[in-house]
């Protein structure tokens, strides 16, 4: 799993390429520190080469959004392939957190 | 096998090698440097010995020829006075104390009616007086004697070879010959002058450069003049004393030659084992001079030297092999101390002393790296001891666990004639989060449940463990399984911190008639009747508190089969990390159709296994089958 973060402007874009699951959950966890923290994050997650993601991965972005909400911020996860669509659908992912 | 023996000793024998070449060479240079200086020197003061004794000789043998030349004009004013010639030679051996007698010979018949005709006059041996004679007679035959015969055949004056004059003087001597001639140039009569040979040997015993040196004086064609070292000289030339030698490439035999052709210089010679040299040269009536030296001799001073220092190098090889061999092994003694530390400590007894070194080398510092290695040694040692029994005890904890968890799954499947049901799990660890439970409640209300904790291992299996005992629970009370979800979902959020989360499918059957009510919270959708069943999608349970779960109700006929599984099957991998798929799972459940719950469980269970290949299961599976009869 690949993490890269740039901040453009106001706006912090992540892409995320690969697969995330249970051998990686703890390092992407460390990789995405930085995003859980400061006031109004704007967070853009660019999943056009997610692969995959595990229970574990839908708990880190869960953890994420509830971050987000509570610093009054905004998370949106784009391009999202099918199959990783399917399970946000699954376990009603796609209501908490913005797909777009 | 390798050879025993010690660093110490290897060591010091190559440095005894070493320093003993060096030391042959270097004594070697010194002896071959010394021969050609202690020869050269030698050569040198023999020549000037020569030289001064062909002086003293040349100066002697001058006189005696001025002695005969001065008086030839009183014989040639004199021939008519015939008896004048005894005082002529009486006035020569006068004048010179080296004469010992004087003849003027004539040929025969050069007077009428004498035949030999030699006026003679020598000087007497017992009273020093001065006598004359006339010397020829038939006893004395002087014609055919050499000191006559070839001055006047050569008409040259000549030294004669060294002879013993019987009749004459008696003595061992040579003559000086002078041919007198008359106006035509024919020789008329032959003066001479003798001189016994005694007075040679005053001269040659002062040649003495060494002890053993000898000095030979030979005339013309090498006979011995000199007998000043023995009798058995007499008559003998060096060519037949050196007979033995007598050999082309002989060195004595050249150098023979050389002498007797006259030649000036210096040879070195083997003589019966002993290494010579001679210096010679010639005197000018044709004698020849030389000088022998013993080599031996010549060199016995430096010769001395050589031994001295020869063994006094070998008594310093001698200790210098001991100091080294004594200093070598006192430095490598940590070493050897070192081997049996090594291997004490190879047998596990980390405690082993090290050898105590105080200096700070090569060694010293191998003493610190070893010092530093066994401490890790023993330190690694210990840790791995330690890790290995938590390790252990973690394991044997994991196995009670296990226990703990299967035990609180059921594992007795009810068949009353109503229904069927089968359920397994298969945690990827020793623990697992995925969970399953059912039940019948007021005799005909079937309550079941498949979850899936998200990740897996110990944290998920605590969570597993709530869940499963707040359906019970909450179930038990006869909710619906919308209201279930609910109560669950505010169960859990209350207090979750690590965001963690159940997907969780809770379903009702009344058995009385075939009223399936459920709820899907967040999980896979279950297979009815060979067909993935439309869920409305909430999300999972423990997320957000208060989360509206909405309820669905459908009516199942006699001989429907529902399978209910977690992600652990849909998303079970093989190598190349293709996923099983929802669709080969429904072909799987499509051809045990007919079959029992318990066949159908195995089933697919069977082929998501076959299908990985063997790969590392990575998540729990669950597989929960329920057929209505």
């Amino acid at each position: 799993m690949d993490v890269k973060i740039e901040k453009k402007e106001a706006k912090t874009y992540v892409t995320l390429s690969g697969r995330l699951d249970t051998t990686n959950a703890d390092q992407f966890q460390n990789d995405i520190a930085s995003l859980f923290e400061g006031e109004n994050p704007d967070i853009v997650l660019d999943c056009t080469d997610m692969d995959y993601t595990s229970s574990q991965g839908l708990r880190l972005f869960l953890m994420l959004q509830k971050s987000v909400t509570s610093r009054s911020g905004s998370l949106v996860m784009t391009n999202m392939k099918p199959q990783v669509k399917e399970v946000f659908d699954i376990t009603g992912f796609s209501s908490i957190i913005k797909i777009q | 096998m390798k050879r025993n023996e010690s660093f110490s000793a290897r060591l010091s024998w190559r440095l005894l090698l070493f320093i003993s070449i060096i030391f042959l060479v270097a004594i070697t240079t010194v002896s071959w440097f010394s021969y050609r200086t202690m020869t050269a020197e030698a050569t040198r003061s023999a020549e000037y010995l020569r030289d001064g004794a062909i002086l003293e000789i040349e100066k002697t043998l001058d006189k005696v020829e001025l002695s005969v030349k001065d008086v030839l004009w009183l014989v040639d004013e004199n021939m008519d006075n015939k008896d004048y010639f005894y005082h002529i030679t009486k006035q020569v051996v006068r004048s010179n104390p080296d004469v010992i007698g004087s003849a003027i010979a004539f040929i025969p018949s050069y007077y009428d009616g004498e035949y030999y005709f030699s006026p003679y006059s020598y000087k007497d041996e017992q009273s020093g007086e001065i006598l004359s004679k006339q010397l020829g007679n038939v006893d004395y035959d002087y014609f055919c004697m050499d000191w006559f015969q070839i001055p006047q055949l050569k008409g040259e004056p000549a030294w004669s070879e060294p002879y013993y004059d019987e009749g004459g003087a008696n003595r061992l001597m040579t003559t000086y010959s002078y041919p007198i001639k008359d106006s035509e140039g024919k020789v008329i009569a032959v003066m001479t002058a003798d001189i016994a040979l005694d007075w040679l040997d005053g001269i040659i015993s002062e040649i003495k450069p060494y002890a053993s040196s000898q000095v030979f004086l030979v005339s013309r064609c090498g006979s011995y003049i000199n007998l000043g070292y023995g009798k058995h000289l007499q008559g003998e030339t060096v060519f037949s004393v050196g007979g033995l030698y007598f050999q082309k490439d002989n060195p004595y035999f050249e150098m023979s030659k050389a002498l007797v052709d006259g030649e000036t210089g210096s040879r070195i010679y083997k003589n019966k084992g002993e290494s010579s040299f001679a210096v010679f040269g010639p005197v000018s009536n044709g004698w020849k001079i030389a000088i022998t030296c013993n080599l031996r001799e010549v060199l016995k001073s430096t010769t001395k030297m050589q031994t001295r220092l020869f063994f006094i190098g070998i008594i310093g090889l001698i200790l210098l092999f001991a100091l080294c061999y004594l200093t070598i092994r006192k430095m490598t003694r940590p070493l050897v101390d070192f081997s049996e530390s090594a291997r004490s400590i190879a047998g596990g007894n980390f405690n082993t002393e090290l050898p105590v070194i105080k200096e700070n080398d090569e060694i010293g510092r191998l003493r610190d790296s070893f010092d530093n290695m066994q401490k890790s040694l023993t330190h690694y040692i210990e840790d791995l001891k330690q890790t290995t029994a938590a390790n252990e005890r973690f394991e044997s904890e994991l196995n009670i666990a296990n226990h703990i968890q299967m035990a609180m799954l059921s594992h007795k499947f009810p068949d009353d004639g109503r229904f069927g049901i089968h359920a397994m799990v298969s945690p990827a660890r020793e623990v697992g989060g995925d969970l399953y439970d059912f039940f019948i409640k007021d005799g005909h209300l079937l309550y079941f449940t498949v979850g899936d904790v998200s990740g897996k291992g110990i944290p998920a299996s605590m969570f597993m463990a709530i869940t499963k005992s707040a359906f019970r629970f909450i179930a038990g009370m006869g909710y619906k399984p919308h209201e279930i979800a609910n109560k669950i979902n505010n169960a859990i959020c209350d207090g979750n911190e690590t965001g963690m989360f159940v997907t969780m499918f809770v379903g009702c059957i009344d058995l009385d008639n075939g009223s399936f009510t459920y709820c899907n919270a967040g999980h896979n959708p279950i297979i009815v009747n060979g067909e993935y069943l439309k869920v409305l999608p909430n999300i999972a349970v423990g997320l957000f508190e208060s989360f509206p779960y909405r309820l669905q109700q459908m009516q199942l006929e006699k001989g429907s089969v529902i399978v209910l599984y977690t992600d652990g099957v849909t998303e079970a991998e093989k190598e190349d990390k293709r996923q099983y798929g929802e669709a080969l799972l429904l072909e799987t459940v499509h051809r045990h159709q007919d079959g029992n719950p318990e066949t159908m469980s195995n089933a697919i269970f069977d082929s998501v296994k076959e299908f990985a290949e063997g790969n590392e299961q990575n998540d729990d599976i669950t597989i929960m089958t329920i057929n209505l009869k």
